[in-house]
């Protein structure tokens, strides 16, 4: 192949293109298997066993129609309060972080003595993983009246004796939410890499103009970040139906009463728990069609809004 | 306008702003910082044998200060072994994203051929699938091959994503392709050229790819949850969920544990994080 004629014959437009194929091929081959076997066939797979009554001793089961589906939605309220919990959970993180990456933006790019701590401490429960993070909360909602969190109530005198705040109904999912929307950092860097974009000149016409504080937010910076906000909506809109998984697991375990369980928990019980593998299957297709509806839907709704404002 | 506040003369006004601006950033600690001060605390308090205890009032300095908590998880409950796992994982997956994303990204940019479009919007499409929706038959797959409780497990479903490919193509059309042509005509191979010439160009890039590879497969949780059930593959997080389920009580070696899963991402992620910003936002708002 290394004489010249080869060499010759190699370099035909024909021949380069057929290479040019066959490279391409072998470039994305390694890719295309991984996502071949491990997203593509699970897919496949995911649909074709939610109609079946698959478990662990009886693969992959019988043919079963729709009966998964109709379980769930006719008497399976346990894995419907997770369906709304976690839609619960996604309708009150996704703001509070927007609100909470927005004001630490702000305020982080001030120039206020001891803003790089405060920069610093803001990200810093971004990089740990949910596990550990939920860890630090266990230790703050401590049930007795020497956890942090009771101790300062009760000092305060905001409450008379000691809560079991993840251990009650009313107060479990609060709680883990408090823990989730500690990690607003990632937004604020989105928020602090936008503001640094915000051409100055906007502001000194609003100045000339006579605007206040407000009105200067109001007027410039808020619409300036609208492609910030969109981003940060859509992406969170994608993965909000696989929130919650990690904390929950650690925190409350779903409990008590189903009153934090999440979906994917509720996947991943039926299949590893209670071992009803086709069942587990059909939450998953319901969580998959849930989340195109909402990106085919909110998402593209602001996506479209995000097209207008740039 | 921003960045005002200090150039403002400390009038009337200028105090209040200040102290609402304060009180709103001591507010915003108390879910960030606050929970990371009460772990350092707990894990370092000599108080008793087991360390901390929820006393009344709470204690807020480890007296004596002590490092004897992260020497019992090490030695007693095998954190050792999880770090060096997780490490391993994370690692490998970090260089599996960088290699195969970035090939895959330069055919999707820059190779012809047939069925290119079709297939690179398809793996687009996967992208909004959540992960936990494909649990069960990726576990079956992996319980298939014989992969469960292996190195395996953890890492090759991680090596590559779609998510990663997306980006680096997103760099790559951003370098001329007269740079490709001129190194042809000079004989070098396509492989070559991607080598030599292109993956120099995307080194901020391949920062982004690692870094997001390496603190997501630290943190993983359900996946090792459900692949890693013996006791030797577990990674730190699920090391971390199995000693809390068995030694609730034991709040200074639970936080040592916590520690130590915690700061090597922290140190990762702080150092490198202009390049996080950057790579997802110029991943998803172009294209």
């Amino acid at each position: 192949m290394s004489t010249g004629t080869a060499r010759a014959v190699k370099h035909s437009p024909g021949s380069i293109m057929r290479d040019e194929a066959r490279t391409g091929w072998g470039f994305i081959l390694p890719s295309l298997t991984v996502i071949g076997v491990f997203v593509i066939i699970p897919l496949i797979s995911a649909i074709g066993l939610s109609f079946t009554d698959a478990n662990s001793l009886n693969f992959p089961g019988v043919f079963v129609g729709l009966r998964n589906y109709l379980d769930f939605f006719t008497w399976d309220f346990a894995a419907q309060r997770a369906l709304f919990n976690t839609l619960l959970m996604a309708a009150l993180n996704i703001p509070l972080g927007i609100v909470f990456g927005l004001t630490a933006a702000l305020l982080v790019n001030e120039q206020l003595p001891g803003r790089t701590f405060f920069r610093w401490g803001f990200l810093v429960p971004v990089a740990g993983s949910a596990v550990a993070v939920s860890m630090m909360w266990i230790l703050v909602f401590e049930p007795s009246s020497g956890g942090f969190l009771n101790y300062i109530l009760l000092k305060l005198g905001i409450i008379d004796e000691p809560q079991a705040w993840l251990g009650n109904v009313a107060t479990a999912m609060p709680a883990v939410i408090v823990a989730m929307v500690g990690n607003f950092g990632f937004r604020m860097l989105i928020y602090l890499s936008a503001l640094q974009g915000i051409p100055l000149e906007l502001y000194e016409a609003a100045k000339i103009d006579g605007a206040g504080r407000w009105a200067e937010f109001r007027y410039v910076t808020w619409p300036q970040l609208m492609p910030a906000t969109f981003f940060i909506i859509v992406n969170n809109l994608a993965s909000a139906l696989r929130m919650g998984f990690d904390q929950v697991y650690v925190l409350t375990g779903g409990g008590p009463m189903d009153a934090t369980k999440v979906i994917s928990l509720a996947i991943y019980e039926n299949a590893f728990v209670y071992n009803q593998l086709g069942y587990s299957a059909a939450l998953s297709v319901v969580v998959l069609i849930v989340t195109a509806i909402i990106t085919l839907t909110i998402g593209r709704y602001i996506r479209r809004k995000a097209e207008n404002a740039f | 306008m921003a960045g005002d506040l200090i150039s403002k003369k400390l009038d009337a006004s200028g105090i209040f702003q200040r102290v609402i601006a304060y009180g709103l950033l001591i507010s915003l600690s108390t879910i960030t910082i606050l929970p990371f001060f009460f772990m350092f605390v707990v894990a370092l308090d000599g108080y008793s044998q087991w360390g901390w205890a929820p006393t009344v009032p709470p204690r807020l300095i480890p007296s004596p200060p002590t490092l004897r908590h992260f020497t019992y998880v090490i030695n007693a409950f095998s954190f050792g072994r999880y770090f060096l796992n997780t490490v391993i994982v994370a690692l490998s997956v970090m260089a599996g994203n960088m290699l195969f994303d970035g090939m895959a990204a330069y055919a999707f940019a820059r190779l012809r051929f047939r069925g290119r479009e079709l297939i690179f919007a398809a793996l687009l499409g996967t992208m909004m699938i959540p992960g936990e929706a494909l649990l069960i038959p990726q576990y079956l797959i992996v319980q298939r091959l014989g992969w469960l409780n292996s190195y395996a497990a953890l890492i090759i479903p991680s090596v590559t994503g779609i998510f990663g490919i997306f980006l680096m193509r997103q760099f790559i059309l951003s370098i001329p392709e007269s740079l490709d042509e001129a190194a042809i005509i000079d004989g070098c191979s396509r492989w070559m050229v991607y080598w030599r010439i292109i993956l120099p160009l995307l080194k901020p890039a391949l920062v982004t790819l690692a870094l997001i590879g390496f603190v997501g497969a630290w943190n993983n949780f359900l996946w090792p949850l459900v692949v890693a059930s013996s006791e030797k593959m577990y990674t730190l997080q699920i090391g971390l969920a199995a000693f809390r389920e068995q030694r609730a009580a034991e709040w200074s070696a639970l936080m040592a544990g916590t520690a130590i899963s915690i700061i090597p991402t922290m140190i990762v992620f702080i150092s490198l994080q202009r390049y996080y910003v950057a790579g997802l936002t110029l991943g998803s708002t172009k294209g």
